[in-house]
């Protein structure tokens, strides 16, 4: 059978998709700047959670090649929230937080790191689709390029560390 | 027929001696200069001594170094005659690192650590001179530092030296009780990795209004080291240092900058990690560890320091 949406139900299903899109965006959108800090760092924590049991898996044989295949999956779906993560007005100078070490260097070189965003994006794809084949030793290797491409690519040149 | 191929033989001997002594000098030259890449490493020479930023050739000079007393510029420390170290002598290479004075007499600002590579030992320094002298030639001038008022005034630095650097001989201590005992033997070669080469104390140290070193908070972090970062606290105290991390936490950072908490270090830690500890050996980055973790633990809270 073949569905039709008169006009009206129509203009009733966008507004109430949009109302629903702007709902999901709403935490980031709406916040004011503490609040995306403070959702930024929760949202950081959650991805160093990650590669702690990673690297558990890939350095100290805990878990299993399933579980890094999922938290890499998570890291992948995380890596893409970054950029809205760090809009403008949220920087270490104008968001004073003991914990908020986050460059004025992001918004003079945006492009740059929007690259360092989409690298960790790549790079925990691939662990994702290395875990998936079960092989430790390349899952190791795989991992560590998460690190050191992934995660340092973006620390090294934007984020200063205040505290322990 | 074998008379002439003896008269060869015998003329041409001597030839062969001294190929063979030229082929082992130069297996010599190379043994040593591929260990003096490894103390090039260790000692951390290629941060401050390139221009990263400004696309430099390696170890032309040109990094800005950013300090409470004003911009400091790496020199150049390739082989250039002009601009380099082409023209050194390894007495001119050694009395730099053990004394903090250029070959034409005049001390240099303690920005470069001579007061912790003062302890280097000299094979060590003669390996680094023989690596140096394998990296390719670049012309690139030195610039000038900008330092603030009165820094500018090099001689201010022969009054600095004469209060706070104390030039020497590395030597090998005691192992604490707390050092396990199989790891006892790796102790002395951490302290010599941290305090000597790896210059660790330089960052990692607070250090009084005339720059120097106060040496009773070793490694107890600096709320403004350089580039006005602040560093932290790397003693054992668990709540304000790394007393709860493991050896293995410790030798993970160093190889490749994952803490505890799966955070990844930023900032220069992370220059640190990709150009020296992380090119260390397994049994040095251990060494490193069992040293940090012998250390008298210090609480003390390192914030940024605009509050």
């Amino acid at each position: 059978m073949n569905i039709r949406f008169s006009f009206s139900q129509k203009i009733l299903a966008t507004a109430s998709a949009a109302a629903v899109a702007g709902m999901l965006t709403l935490p980031v959108l709406a916040a004011t700047p503490a609040e995306t800090v403070k959702l930024r760092q929760e949202t950081m924590k959650q991805l160093g959670g990650h590669m702690k049991a990673i690297k558990g898996f890939a350095m100290e044989g805990q878990g299993s090649a399933e579980d890094v295949a999922v938290r890499a999956g998570e890291i992948n779906k995380i890596a893409a929230k970054i950029p809205t993560l760090l809009p403008e007005g949220t920087g270490m100078d104008e968001v004073k937080d003991p914990k908020n070490g986050a460059k004025p260097e992001i918004w003079l070189d945006w492009e740059k790191f929007l690259k360092a965003a989409n690298s960790l994006e790549a790079e925990s794809k691939t662990l994702a689709a290395v875990a998936g084949g079960g092989d430790k030793a390349a899952i190791a290797a795989a991992f560590q390029s998460v690190g050191k491409n992934g995660c340092g690519s973006c620390h090294k040149p934007f984020r200063i560390k205040l505290e322990k | 027929m074998l008379r002439r191929g003896l008269l060869l033989a015998a003329l041409l001997a001597p030839l062969a001696a001294a190929t063979a002594q030229e082929a082992g000098q130069a297996a010599a030259d190379e043994a040593a200069s591929r260990r003096g890449e490894y103390v090039f490493h260790a000692a951390g020479c290629y941060g401050c001594h390139t221009d990263v930023k400004g696309k430099g050739a390696p170890l032309a000079g040109g990094r800005r170094l950013k300090t409470p007393f004003g911009d400091f510029l790496g020199p150049n420390i390739t082989p250039d005659p002009d601009h380099g170290i082409g023209s050194w002598t390894l007495a001119d290479f050694t009395r730099a690192l053990r004394e903090g004075v250029s070959p034409a007499g005049d001390p240099y600002y303690p920005a470069f650590p001579y007061t912790s590579f003062s302890r280097m030992a000299e094979e060590d320094i003669a390996d680094l001179w023989a690596y140096l002298q394998t990296v390719e030639p670049a012309d690139t001038e030195n610039g000038a530092h900008e330092l603030d008022f009165p820094f500018g005034w090099r001689w201010l630095t022969s009054i600095w030296r004469t209060l706070y650097f104390a030039p020497g001989e590395f030597e090998a201590g005691d192992p604490l009780a707390a050092v396990a005992k199989e790891d006892r033997d790796k102790w002395n070669r951490g302290a010599y990795l941290v305090r000597v080469l790896g210059h660790c104390g330089e960052c990692h140290t607070p250090r009084g209004g005339l720059g120097a070193m106060d040496e009773g908070l070793f490694l107890a972090g600096s709320k403004q080291g350089a580039e006005g970062a602040p560093v932290p606290n790397v003693t054992p105290d668990p709540a304000t240092g790394i007393g709860d991390w493991s050896l293995a936490d410790i030798e993970g950072y160093l190889k490749f900058g994952m803490d505890p908490d799966g955070d990844f270090a930023g900032g220069a830690m992370a220059e640190v990690i990709n150009h020296t500890t992380g090119k260390l050996t397994p049994e040095d980055r251990r060494a490193i560890a069992v040293f940090l973790k012998s250390l008298p633990a210090m609480e003390r809270k390192i914030t940024r320091p605009s509050g």
